[in-house]
C-alpha cells in the first residue's frame, strides 16, 4: 500500500483550494501553502521526518532501517493531533509542548496516519491520555540520557534510541491507543521500544490525505 | 459479553503514569493463554503502585471480553516469600 504523504518539495497537482490562516511562521506564510488539516482528527497520529536530517534523525534511520525497509525507516518523529492544528509532541531540550503542526511547513515530510472505526469520543480520549502520559514520562533526565547516548552513538553505531523523546511518542501513541480501546497495532511490541518505524508499517492505521491549499492574501 | 475472572500473572511492563501491562498466567479462558491484562490508574486499583515493576508476581480481578487487552481492575504484588 502507498504511504499518503505531505511533502513540501513537491506538492503533486495541488493546491486544491485556498484557505486563510490569521497567524503562521514567517517561512510558512513565504511558501504559500498549507495542509488541510480539517481532514485531521483528535488523537490522529502524525509522523514526520526533516527534509535536511539532522545528527539524531540519522541515528534514528540507521537503527530503523536494520528491521524496516527504507519507506518506514524514514520517518523519524511521532506526535499527536489535538484539535485545529494543534499537536502534542516531546522534543529534546524543550520538553513536552502544544504547537501549530504548520510550524513543520516548508521543512518538514508530514504523514497522517488513524485508527478506522474510532467514535469522535475515542479520538479525543486517544489524544488527552496522550497528552497526560507524555507529560508523566517526559523528564529532563531523559533527555540527558539521550544526549549521552547521542554521544556514545558516535562510538558505538548499534546505538538504541530507547531514549529519544521520538522514541517516547511512538510508544506512548501506542499505549494511549491500547489503554482507551485495548486493542493492540499490528506488528507493534507490547512490550518494548515502539519506533516511529512500526506504526508507519501497522497495518492497522490507515493514512489520510490532506491535500495542499494555497494561502490567500490577509490570509 | 463480559467475563469477570480471578488472575495470577506476572507484570511485564509499568510506567511512571501508572499505565502497565500484566502477562496472565491462568486465564479461566483456555484459549487466552498468555492474554495480556492492560491497567492504569484511572481504571484500576493498584497495591502498591511503588513495588510494581517488570517481573513482579501479581494476583488481581480483570474483565476479560473480545477486546485484545483484558481490562484490570484491581491488582496485588504477591510477597516473595509466598
Amino acid at each position: 500500500m502507498p504511504q499518503i504523504v505531505i511533502d513540501p518539495r513537491s506538492r503533486g497537482n495541488g493546491p486544491f483550494g485556498t484557505t486563510t490562516v490569521p497567524e503562521l511562521d514567517k517561512r510558512t506564510r513565504k511558501y504559500g501553502y498549507v495542509p488541510d488539516l480539517r481532514r485531521c482528527q483528535a488523537g490522529d497520529l502524525i509522523l514526520s521526518y526533516s527534509c535536511r536530517l539532522g545528527f539524531i534523525e540519522t541515528q534514528i534511520v540507521r537503527t530503523q532501517s536494520e528491521r524496516f525497509d527504507a519507506a518506514d525507516s524514514q520517518w523519524t518523529h511521532a506526535a499527536v493531533f489535538l484539535y485545529q492544528d494543534y499537536i502534542v509532541e516531546a522534543v529534546p531540550f524543550k520538553g513536552v509542548i502544544t504547537r501549530s503542526l504548520y510550524e513543520d511547513i516548508p521543512d518538514s515530510v508530514l504523514r497522517i496516519r488513524r485508527k478506522p472505526n474510532l467514535t469522535a469520543e475515542q479520538g479525543y480520549q486517544i489524544a488527552l491520555c496522550a497528552q497526560r502520559m507524555l507529560g508523566s514520562r517526559y523528564s529532563h533526565l531523559r533527555v540527558l540520557r539521550m544526549g549521552v547516548r547521542g554521544i556514545a552513538s558516535l562510538l558505538n553505531p548499534t546505538w538504541y534510541p530507547e531514549f529519544n523523546p521520538t522514541v517516547i511518542c511512538s510508544r506512548i501513541f501506542y499505549d494511549a491507543v491500547v489503554a482507551i480501546i485495548r486493542t493492540s497495532l499490528n506488528g507493534c511490541p507490547a512490550v518494548g521500544a515502539v519506533l516511529p518505524a512500526h506504526l508507519s508499517a501497522t497495518t492497522d492505521l490507515v493514512d489520510i490525505n490532506a491535500p495542499w491549499l494555497e494561502l490567500t492574501r490577509g490570509g | 459479553m463480559t467475563e469477570t475472572i480471578k488472575f495470577v500473572g506476572e507484570v511485564v511492563r509499568v510506567e511512571p503514569d501508572g499505565f502497565g501491562i500484566v502477562r496472565f498466567h491462568n486465564p479461566t479462558d483456555p484459549t487466552g493463554a498468555g492474554k495480556l491484562g492492560m491497567f492504569s490508574n484511572s481504571t484500576s486499583t493498584m497495591v502498591p503502585f511503588r513495588e510494581l515493576h517488570p517481573g513482579v508476581k501479581v494476583i488481581g480481578i480483570a474483565d476479560i471480553d473480545d477486546h485484545e487487552f483484558a481490562a484490570v481492575r484491581t491488582l496485588t504484588v504477591v510477597p516473595s516469600n509466598r
